[in-house]
């Protein structure tokens, strides 16, 4: 599964450095975390801290090696979430229960 | 003192970046799902050590980082030292065309020592503060400063790029750019 899911991802580039790319990941990355049921503030927090990138940064937007890392680490964060986790929590939640309301 | 749901729901929320870190460090897509469940169920069992209203996201990276040099270790391998010997791998060639391949980098972070390699992502990809990523190395910011310079140079060098305006969109825009960044 992990290999599909690899495989599948590399697929889904399109043109490197390109804009669009970038916000559709991003989107994707909303998407495939809202499928799953969750809210997706990380996801908004995630972005935010990639719009905060100064341009004073070695890493920035217009450093070469900057924009790959974040090229790179955008593709992994857009993976959708498998099962296990989801499963993983609720099993938790089982052996330990959510505290109901505020108390 | 059960877990609140706010907890579990943020805890999901935070899945795809733990995901993401945990490749970057295991560089393997199974091992790095493992790391991630273990994160999950030690961050469940910790909830009572985190302080609502804190940075989550940093306290995991944390959770995750640490498990990840604890089975290292567990497994006997060596971590690589700070200032470690340099495996002398080939450098890998980027593409003719000049735009450099995705497939090119992943190779090049690889290279990297693990120090470096887990520095660059916190601070060039993960979107942490340098104050962030020394508290979840649990080491200086003069450190982490040093890691990620240190590990950007050396991406460049694997990389082969010389100047940043020598690889680009074009040439020419390259340079235009370049000279608007200096």
């Amino acid at each position: 599964m992990e290999r599909i899911w690899r495989m599948g991802v590399r697929s889904k580039i399109g043109q490197p450095g390109s804009g669009f790319v970038r916000f559709a990941f991003r989107k994707m990355a909303s998407r495939s975390v809202g499928r799953t049921g969750q809210n997706y503030s990380m996801t908004k927090q995630q972005t935010a801290a990639l719009h905060q990138e100064g341009s004073g940064d070695p890493l920035g937007a217009n450093s070469e090696i900057g924009r790959k890392l974040k090229q790179y680490y955008d593709q992994l964060i857009t993976d959708e979430v498998p099962e296990r986790f989801t499963q993983l929590l609720s099993q938790l939640e089982e052996t330990e229960p959510l505290q109901k309301g505020k108390g | 003192m059960a877990v609140s749901p706010a907890f579990k729901k943020d805890l999901l929320g935070a899945i795809p970046n733990l995901r993401a870190f945990a490749v970057s460090l295991t560089q393997n897509a199974d091992k790095a799902d493992d790391l991630v469940q273990e994160t999950l169920v030690k961050a469940w069992d910790k909830h009572e050590s985190f302080q609502m209203g804190t940075n989550l996201k940093a306290w995991l990276f944390t959770i995750l980082r640490n498990e990840f040099y604890s089975q290292m270790r567990k497994r006997g391998r060596e971590v690589q030292d700070s200032d470690g010997v340099m495996t002398e791998r080939l450098a890998v060639h980027p593409s003719q065309h000049g735009l450099l391949d995705l497939k090119d980098f992943r190779g090049a972070l690889e290279q990297l020592p693990q120090d470096q390699r887990e520095a660059i992502i916190l601070i060039g990809a993960s979107g942490f503060s340098y104050e962030e990523a020394a508290e979840i190395c649990g080491c200086a910011v003069g450190t982490i400063k040093s890691r990620v310079s240190r590990a950007r140079n050396r991406l460049q060098e694997i990389l082969d790029i010389s100047g940043e305006a020598e690889y680009g969109p074009d040439a020419i825009s390259a340079q235009v750019t370049g000279s608007n960044a200096a």
